[in-house]
């Protein structure tokens, strides 16, 4: 019997990162600052059916990042990646070019705190 | 094509414009959606509901077909005891819903690339899948083959609409796996994926295959280690898990 997985992945927490940051996170890769482990945002395991959202390294557990909201604010935080690299949208590079990338770095980190005017 | 990524996301009023029951279980359900710029096959959308008091509840849905101007679709499954799908697949046209979207641009399907296609659904997995085979209609050049797992004859989505095409299109392919019921003129037997059903005749993995896999999240880890084993490049498998809470 197999036991129920309560996670999801990467894909089921798109929306509410998009809507902090921005851009489309589940292509962005990720570095685990625990093992090392690089791969795709919507690879990674979703926790959601808590106040907050946890996103964890599939391949050791390490907290990747996580995202809580409030009624007024957003509390981002991303500690858990060494990286992230983030492709520009696809649109804005021709068919058949590697896109171009941007790099952008959260080691110096701790808590983040976004402040989203749209809540 | 817009591919929906900015500006940024922001929710928004759908209008309920038809709903059409899918299985016994299961709605499909059309939107219209005022400004909607298009979407990729495999995206999906975030709904939320409100209740008087304030509380809201949001889940993920996969778009199920190709945007018609501002009318999207998606197909709900009903989830005993969920929170917001009951609702959903109660709801009549006319009706207003929160969305966000289209999100994800990892688990989706762009008609200009030339790979070979194994699409692998679980259950209600089929949905962005099925945005997939119906983009493949409109624009594409490259084969398709799907391995749709099901409990029994009667949870097939879109049941008709794939017999008619995999009798009509020559560059699709179609296996049903019935994993509790089968049909009379089933020769498996019923039971869950195993990898003979994710061998594709005349395909190998060394063939520069895509292998899109949607489904529950203990199907998906099932089919994928099948898929490693079997030698498909973990980079060639592109997955999507959903979870219990509906």
């Amino acid at each position: 019997m197999m036991t129920e997985l309560t996670h999801v992945d990467g894909n089921a927490a798109a929306g509410a990162f998009a809507e902090v940051l921005g851009f489309d996170v589940t292509t962005a890769t990720l570095t685990c600052a625990g093992c090392g482990r690089f791969g795709p945002f919507a690879e990674s395991h979703v926790y959601h059916r808590a106040p907050g959202i946890v996103v964890r390294c599939p391949g050791c557990d390490h907290v990747l990042a996580r995202l809580v909201q409030t009624p007024t604010d957003v509390w981002l935080d991303l500690r858990g990646a060494q990286s992230w690299h983030i492709p520009f949208p696809s649109t804005r590079s021709p068919v058949g070019c590697a896109p171009q990338t941007s790099w952008t770095r959260w080691g110096d980190c701790t808590n983040i705190a976004v402040i989203s005017s749209t809540w | 094509m817009d591919d929906g990524l900015t500006p940024k996301l922001q929710w928004r009023v759908a209008r309920v414009v038809d709903s059409e029951p899918e299985t016994e279980s299961a709605q499909t359900i059309g939107l219209a959606v005022p400004g909607w710029g298009g979407h990729l096959a495999g995206q999906h959308v975030d709904l939320k509901l409100t209740a008087e008091d304030g509380y809201s509840a949001q889940r993920s849905y996969s778009l199920s077909r190709p945007a018609d101007g501002e009318r999207i679709e998606l197909t709900v499954q009903q989830i005993a005891h969920g929170e917001v799908s009951p609702y959903l697949t109660g709801v009549r046209p006319g009706e207003e819903i929160e969305l966000r979207g289209p999100i994800g641009g990892w688990f989706v399907w762009r008609p200009v690339e030339q790979a070979r296609i194994l699409l692998v659904a679980g259950g209600s997995g089929i949905v962005p899948l099925m945005a997939m085979v119906r983009q493949r209609i409109v624009m594409g050049s490259t084969e398709f083959r799907l391995v749709y797992s099901v409990r029994s004859p009667a949870d097939v989505y879109y049941a008709q609409e794939l017999g008619h095409l995999e009798r009509d299109c020559d560059w699709l392919r179609v296996a049903v796996v019935y994993t509790r019921t089968a049909t009379p003129q089933t020769a498996r037997p019923p039971g869950r994926v195993g990898s003979g059903d994710l061998a594709v005749p005349g395909w190998t993995p060394d063939d520069g295959l895509r292998v899109y896999v949607c489904g529950p999240t203990g199907f998906v880890e099932s089919v994928t280690t099948k898929l490693i084993g079997q030698g498909h490049r973990p980079s060639a498998l592109r997955t999507e898990r959903f979870g219990p809470s509906g």
